[in-house]
């Protein structure tokens, strides 16, 4: 977002052209700047302050706008997590103090940069002050004892000089732990991060101008220094102590030494000249030198170019034996080997597994070459990338037999299976292999008397055919079609044979009825719908229940109604019958038509709307139930009614005023002319009693 | 200065009327504070720059309760002018 959006948006908004909405703006921002450099501070409501600190501007927004930015941390407050005590609290704030102080420190110290450069690496923030402040005292306590430092020890020389300020410092137990941590710290990165390589790093780099305070420091540091004399063979000689300290030193002597005093050169170890010799014999180039010594820039050749010149001739007569003296031992070792070898007879026998192994080699590339033809046009098919020749016939057949035993579960005698046929050349691919399978099997098929099929078969024709639902079906619509047989009815064991009626009597009775039954068309429908099992107890249900049904419609008739009985019992007559006419008694048809009166509008009148019956009704009601309404009976007389609520306001609001309760009104009156009266008469007494 | 005196001056330099000058300016304002809350950022040319910076949670020793204390994180509204004032 920036001006430009803020011009279009407002001279789209109020409809003024873009060089106004822009001179507006510009106006605006313009009389802000001078109210704020005439010194005042400016309050722009619902968005915030400019206010003016030292000659220059902060901006304090609103709350509402405070809010809406801080919309995501809104709600969050101050968690106290610790109170301290006294002690505590003193100890915190000392160390608070301190570390401020020493972080000022630090920052004049990068100013600087060429003291602090070197004390940032080795002391830790917090010390700084103390080393600066204590390095004289140091300084001169070591002048006077003479100590001597050699130029390697140099370099630990702040690190000491460091110790020594931690160890003034290990008194106050507050800083103990600090410390501590500090010095592990340190250390861990010593090891770890190659802490002597950051400072060769930086010795590296060109050394700036120094003060003259720095300077005396230096010559402190320098004045024990001498320049390491090279010896040949890599051997540096040991620097003799100097007795007395030098007191002046050249900058370029001081350069030399600042860089000189701080590579690290390796003393090699002298046990033995023989040792030395060796050593130099075995690395007798010395190319690998300089590349440790291009750190120093001019000091760094150290390693002189003329070293062999240097050997005397003892040294040289001494390494010659030594070398022929090795070759020789050598010589011996390989003979004696070879020798070992030749009686074992171990390398003729390793000629020999060489040839056979080749010429095995030989023998399976060829076969391979035999088996897979690589052409052009076999390349291009997809399907055959890789053909393999046709097998031998014998394969063939094994292959098939084992084929045939996993696909068909029967196990197939070798003597069944046929001779396969004469295999085709013209077969490419998986595909052609495939059907060249699948025709092999069918002719084994054909001859083979065990077959998939004929083993299925044989299971079928053991287990016997359950009839389907559609056998059953055909079987059901076949008994219907049957005509129906002659039914001999069985007795039940329950209607006992009587001496007047025997068994055969009985047999008879049922056979008529039967029949007589049999006869009836709708029994015949209702025979072919039923079972054979359930036909005769159905028939009796159905006739009973026929016989219940008209019972019960003569006994709700009543015996009154005068009902012509139905000369036909069969069921197809009632139904045919047509229907009748309903009898109802005098005394019900009065009530039904008393029920039933037709509520017809006067004649002239327009016919009312649901509403307007409504209220009559419910005025009607009013008017019946209290009698004495009068206002209802009025209103409804004059035709206000209107609704019911309006029935049932006026009704409640003549009950307060009283004009709904006539009798009430009446009581008043009677029992006013009473007490009228009654005063009357007191005041008749009274009169004539003074009187 | 308040907005009142602000819209005063701002409306005598031009030819726009009070009343609309007050509306322009208000809304002015407002498109400012929504780029801020919206876009994190609203940049005037000549005037200063107003940005949305992330203050993290940190933990502050209170003197007065003599406590250690736990301060939320918070997004502030900073403003960078881009103006130098003469020096009185």
């Amino acid at each position: 977002m920036s001006r430009l959006i803020l011009i279009k948006k407002i001279s789209e908004e109020f409809s003024i052209s873009e060089s106004a909405a822009s001179d507006y703006i510009k106006s605006i921002f313009d009389t802000i700047l001078e109210t704020l450099s005439s010194g005042k501070n400016i309050n722009i409501a619902d968005f915030g302050k400019f206010i003016l600190k030292n000659n220059k501007v902060s901006f304090s927004p609103s709350r509402r706008f405070s809010e809406a930015v801080n919309y995501n941390f809104a709600g969050l407050e101050t968690i106290k997590i610790r109170s301290y005590g006294e002690k505590e609290f003193q100890e915190k704030l000392n160390f608070l103090k301190r570390r401020q102080e020493s972080l000022e420190v630090e920052l004049v110290g990068v100013e600087k940069e060429d003291i602090t450069r070197y004390m940032k690496i080795a002391t830790p923030p917090v010390i700084q002050e103390s080393i600066e402040t204590e390095k004289k005292e140091e300084f001169e306590d070591l002048i006077p004892h003479e100590d001597i430092l050699t130029p390697p020890e140099q370099v630990t020389g702040e690190m000491e000089n460091v110790k020594i300020s931690l160890e003034d410092l290990e008194s106050d137990d507050n800083f103990n732990n600090d410390i501590e941590d500090f010095a592990s710290v340190a250390i861990d990165k010593f090891l770890n991060d190659n802490f002597g390589e950051q400072i060769k790093k930086e010795i590296i780099t060109p050394p700036l101008p120094l003060e003259p305070e720095i300077k005396q420091e230096s010559v402190l540091f320098i004045k024990d220094f001498k320049k390491p004399e090279i010896i040949p063979g890599g051997a540096i000689e040991e620097i003799p102590a100097i007795e007395q300290p030098v007191e002046k030193i050249l900058p370029d002597e001081q350069k030399t030494i600042d860089t000189a005093g701080e590579t690290e050169i390796v003393e090699p170890e002298k046990e033995s000249l023989a040792q030395d010799l060796t050593v130099f014999l075995k690395q007798p180039e010395p190319a690998e030198i300089p590349e440790q010594t291009e750190i120093v820039p001019e000091q760094t050749e150290i390693v002189p170019e003329h070293i062999p010149e240097t050997i005397p001739e003892s040294i040289k007569e001494t390494t010659k034996e030594i070398e022929e003296k090795i070759e020789e031992k050598i010589e011996e070792k390989v003979k004696e080997k070879v020798e070992d070898k030749i009686i074992s007879g171990d390398i003729g026998a390793g000629q020999d597994d060489l040839a056979k192994m080749i010429a095995e080699r030989e023998k399976m590339i060829v076969d391979i070459e035999k088996t897979f033809t690589f052409t052009a046009e076999t390349f291009k098919n997809k399907d055959a990338d890789v053909i393999p020749k046709p097998p031998e016939p014998e394969d063939k057949i094994k292959d098939e037999a084992a084929e045939k035993t996993q696909d068909t579960i029967i196990d197939v005698p070798k003597e069944i299976i046929p001779e396969p046929p004469v295999k085709d050349i013209t077969i490419k691919g998986f595909e052609d292999i495939l059907k060249e399978r699948e025709k092999i099997l069918k002719e084994i098929e054909k001859s083979s008397p065990f077959t998939a099929d004929a083993f299925m078969k044989k299971d079928e024709d053991k287990t016997p055919k359950l009839p389907g639902p559609e056998e059953k079906l055909e079987k059901k619509a076949e008994e219907i079609k049957k005509p129906p047989q002659d039914i001999t009815p069985v007795i039940p064991q329950h209607e006992a044979v009587t001496p007047e009626k025997s068994y055969d009597d009985i047999l008879e009775e049922r056979k008529k009825e039967t029949e007589r039954k049999l006869d009836n068309p709708q029994f015949q429908v209702f025979n072919s719908l039923t079972d054979e099992a359930n036909k005769q107890g159905d028939i009796d249900d159905f006739i009973t229940g026929l016989d219940k049904m008209r019972e019960n419609l003569k006994n709700r008739e009543g015996s009154t109604i005068e009902e012509p009985i139905p000369e036909t019992t069969s069921l197809t007559e009632e139904i045919q019958a047509p229907p009748k006419e309903r009898v109802i008694p005098s005394a019900v048809k009065d009530l039904h038509f008393e029920i039933e009166k037709p509520v017809e509008p006067p004649i002239g009148e327009k016919i009312k709307s649901f509403n307007d019956v409504f209220i009559e009704d419910n005025a009607m009601i009013f008017y019946n139930t209290k009698g004495n309404n009068t206002a209802s009976e009025e209103m409804f007389r004059n035709g206000n009614l209107k609704s019911y609520d309006d029935v049932f306001f006026r009704f409640e609001a003549d009950k307060k005023s009283g004009k709904t309760d006539k009798t009430k009104g009446t009581d008043k009156k009677i029992i006013g002319l009473i007490w009228f009266v009654i005063i009357a008469a007191i005041i008749t007494i009274l009169v004539l009693i003074f009187s | 200065m308040n907005t009142k005196n602000l819209i005063k001056k701002s409306v005598a330099k031009n030819s726009i009327q009070r009343g609309k000058g007050a509306l322009i300016f208000n809304r002015v304002f407002e498109i400012i504070h929504q780029g801020v809350t919206e876009d994190n950022g609203f940049y005037v040319e000549n005037f200063g720059k107003f940005e949305v910076e992330h203050r993290e949670m940190k933990t502050e020793i209170d003197f007065k309760s003599k406590s250690e204390i736990l301060i939320p994180p918070k997004d502030k509204v900073k403003f960078t002018p881009l103006f130098l004032l003469k020096k009185k």
